[in-house]
């Protein structure tokens, strides 16, 4: 059994409201490489289909909570992102003010070639000040007693 | 380069996605940080990274999310990420030399949506992934134009 904080799960957790600026989103699309105008360009972005500038979809990562709901697992020195499982359902666009709230749907352990681990599933949603949710994004972390090796 | 439209009834089962080069270098590992204010020290200091048991720092797995999210995109232009899901089974580290691909698996007509499924992932000169999944994309269908 692992030990951790069970009146955790489930809960619902507000990690903060952000505002997107254009130069927010270009300077994301410019660090990944990105081309396309409707990311980068206003004027160009206005004319095509999106109908303005909007957000890469893995935009998402640039809202940073200070401090995430800890359900205090007892194991492991180190912690990785093992996983990821997104859905995008509208895009974010400059002006937009983005809620995430989050909620820790799981915590389990396996034992892999490499030893235990054990796993922190977090469930994040992305709302616009509409109260739209554009984005859900699930994310795995991984608990080990070293980084040395991945599974 | 951003690509050119590409439509629902153009694409069949086993079409490949035209593979994008991701060679992250430090400074490009170093400008996805800053953009998305990670305040982490394993993306920046070797040091730090050794301490917890790396060979030095690595990208943070969502750099190569977002570029099998560009790879999509330049590949098809009007094209819409619905779903992305990966595992990461492998650190991407300064110097690695690795393509993003994919490959379409399955098409859906769904009333005025057409989505297509995709393996996605990342491989290395080696062949290995240390990105993997999948992806559900909405293609424009040429009959609705």
């Amino acid at each position: 059994m692992i030990e951790f904080d069970r009146d955790i799960l489930g809960k619902e957790f507000v990690l903060g409201t952000f505002h997107v600026t254009q130069e927010m989103i270009q300077g994301f699309a410019r660090a990944v490489g990105e081309t396309d105008p409707k990311y980068l360009d206003a004027e160009v972005a206005k004319e095509g289909v999106t109908g303005g500038l909007i957000a890469p979809p893995v935009f998402y990562d640039v809202f940073r909570a200070d401090q995430l709901p800890d359900p205090k697992v007892k194991f492991g020195k180190v912690a990785f992102n093992a996983g990821q499982r997104c859905e995008f359902y509208a895009p974010i666009r400059p002006g937009d003010t983005i809620t995430l709230k989050t909620r820790i749907t799981d915590v389990y352990e396996k034992t892999g070639r490499t030893g235990k681990m054990v796993f922190i599933v977090r469930q994040t949603t992305y709302e616009n000040q509409l109260g739209e949710t554009v984005a859900m994004v699930e994310q795995s972390q991984v608990r080990r007693e070293s980084g040395a090796a991945r599974e | 380069m951003s690509g050119k439209a590409i439509y629902f009834e153009d694409v069949d089962i086993g079409d490949e996605i035209t593979p994008l080069v991701f060679n992250p270098t430090r400074e490009m590992i170093a400008a996805y940080v800053k953009a998305c204010n990670i305040t982490e020290k394993r993306f920046t200091d070797d040091a730090y990274a050794r301490s917890l048991g790396m060979d030095g720092i690595i990208a943070p797995g969502n750099m190569g999310l977002a570029y099998l999210s560009r790879m999509i995109t330049d590949w098809a232009a009007g094209s819409v990420l619905r779903k992305l899901e990966v595992r990461f089974r492998g650190f991407i580290k300064p110097g690695d030399q690795l393509t993003c691909k994919g490959l379409v698996v399955e098409k859906h007509a769904r009333g005025s949506e057409n989505s297509i499924e995709c393996d996605v992932f990342i491989e290395n000169e080696n062949g290995d992934r240390p990105v993997a999944g999948s992806a559900t994309v909405v293609l424009p269908a040429r009959s609705l134009r």
